[in-house]
């Protein structure tokens, strides 16, 4: 009965890489992250250049229909600026940096060429050190425990896979929603009631894969 | 036996494996919403099921029906009845792109605003404003020749402020200071997500029907208040009257039943209805014009009471 079974799994699975391919290689990108939602009390968070790499995995399920996986070192720069009275004037009062491991996990649905393709998913951001560096006194602060551990935000792009060979070439830009709230709860003084703070931005993303068996 | 069973589940298994994703050959393609030979007109209200590639600009504005707000006491002293309406102006731009015969995403930006047209309004109901982006999915899960059924996910993050003259006078009575805790302009963001079902089905080439049903889970828009699960539903009814009199003009009537709450509707303490009526122009697949006249009834103050009225000049092109 074992060996039976034993043959069927191993069947199926060289039936699934004879029709699917294995996409393995590494990312790069480019992000603006703003924090959309409660700023403290006449200061505004603007959002600055970060940016991210790390290892991308793709398999394809249907020959146009693509899962994705990835593991990142990502890096998030806000600005914090105060708004003057009477002028609206931003003057910067600090640099406020999130560094995180990030795990987008989506699918890419090719177009009729499979070449440009729509992608969507999920991210999960495991943060680890969140400071302030003051801009007057040149000294940073450690704000870590103002936010929390995880964070899960969902992602909408577009991209284009370039073939050179058995490498593929894919710039993509996406779209990314927070959809939880990252602030750990607190009540600040600087502050409303019950404050929200979201991520949303762009991020424009370089894969260089190698697409094991060729084909696609 | 085992032997037999084996083979079977080998057999099915390359089937599922091999297997594509199917297109719908069932309706022939056309650039707009045509189902069974009718020409569906877009009802702003009612989400449609078609996938298509279409881009959305929509412009509209209404008044309240003299509407009884309470009035205004302070201690034991009656100070003012307010009187007069409340004026609300809209704007959506939205794209929804094509992606396969099966899948399409959408993309929409909304801004509403509401104030007072007098003075005892506007002191009393302040100036209200909520811009949202909404982004969505939409896959196509059963077609024939005239029926259409579509499901759709779509997360909507909203941003509202409010500027409460009332409430940030009584604050400065109360504490008789100006105080950062009683600011006169408050803002809230707000985070919606809603799975719809959509339908449409083709009555004949001269009459057409659209229904959806949907359920929202999100934050609430005033500062404090709990999450909850809302749910909408709505119907519409679509007449082309080209084939029957030769005049490209469709008439489109349809109701939306809604518990969502919104800045444009905020007085109705509770889920309100909406009747609207579309005159469009159908002499065309690619595009859609119309004029949408809508009538609200809702609770308000604890009283069943029509409260809006407001038309909207609705343009789509499709590609």
């Amino acid at each position: 009965m074992n060996k039976y079974y034993l043959l069927f799994l191993i069947l199926v699975l060289g039936a699934s890489f004879a029709t699917a391919q294995v996409h393995l290689g590494v990312s790069g990108y480019a992000q603006k992250l703003s924090l959309n939602g409660d700023s403290p009390e006449d200061q505004i968070v603007v959002a600055e250049l970060g940016y991210g790499a790390g290892l991308s995995l793709g398999y394809f399920i249907l020959p146009e229909i693509q899962l994705t996986l990835g593991a990142t070192y990502d890096v998030r720069n806000n600005q914090v600026s105060k708004i003057l009275p009477i002028t609206d004037s931003l003057v910067p009062i600090g640099n406020f940096r999130l560094t995180s491991y990030a795990v987008p996990v989506g699918v890419r649905i090719f177009g009729g060429s499979k070449t440009w393709y729509f992608s969507s998913g999920v991210t999960l951001r495991f943060h680890g050190n969140a400071s302030v560096n003051a801009i007057d006194s040149d000294s940073s602060y450690s704000v870590s425990s103002a936010f929390v551990k995880v964070e899960g935000s969902l992602y909408l792009g577009f991209g284009y896979m370039f073939k050179i060979g058995n490498m593929r070439v894919v710039p993509e830009l996406r779209y990314e929603q927070g959809l939880s709230n990252i602030l750990n709860g607190e009540p600040l003084a600087t502050l409303p009631p019950s404050p929200t703070l979201r991520s949303t931005g762009f991020s424009f993303r370089l894969f260089a894969e190698y697409a094991f068996g060729g084909g696609q | 036996m085992n032997k037999v069973l084996l083979i079977l589940l080998l057999i099915s298994t390359q089937s599922v494996l091999t297997m594509h994703a199917a297109d719908s050959v069932a309706v022939k393609s056309s650039p707009g919403p045509v189902l069974g030979g009718h020409l569906f007109q877009p009802l702003t209200g009612v989400p449609g099921p078609f996938i298509r590639t279409v881009s959305q600009v929509s412009v509209g504005g209404g008044t309240t029906l003299n509407l009884a707000l309470p009035p205004i006491v302070i201690g034991d002293r009656f100070v003012i009845a307010p009187q007069g309406s409340l004026a609300i102006v809209s704007m959506v731009a939205a794209h929804e792109q094509k992606i396969k015969n099966w899948l399409s995403v959408y993309a929409a930006f909304k801004l509403v605003g509401r104030l007072g047209t007098n003075v005892t309004s506007l002191f009393y109901q302040g100036v209200n404003t909520a811009t949202t982006f909404n982004l969505g999915w939409k896959v196509k899960v059963i077609e024939t020749e005239r029926f259409l059924g579509t499901l759709s996910l779509d997360l909507t993050n909203g941003n509202v402020a409010v500027i409460d003259v009332n409430q940030w006078v009584r604050g400065i009575i109360d504490s008789q200071a100006v105080i950062s805790q009683n600011p006169l302009i408050q803002t809230k963001p707000a985070l919606f997500t809603g799975l719809t079902a959509r339908s449409a089905y083709a009555i004949n080439e001269t009459f057409g029907a659209t229904a959806f049903i949907e359920a929202i889970y999100g934050e609430a828009i005033v500062r404090g208040g709990s999450a909850g699960v809302f749910f909408n539903a709505g119907f519409s009814l679509n007449s082309d009257l080209r084939l029957v009199t030769d005049v490209p003009l469709a008439l489109t009537a349809g109701v939306v039943y809604r518990q969502t709450p919104s800045v444009e509707d905020s007085e109705s303490s509770s889920s309100l209805v909406t009747g609207s009526l579309r005159f469009g122009y159908s002499g065309t697949q690619n595009f859609s014009f119309g004029l949408q006249f809508n009538g609200q009834y809702g609770d308000v103050g604890g009283e069943k009471q029509a409260f809006f009225i407001g038309g909207a000049l609705d343009m789509r092109f499709y590609y």
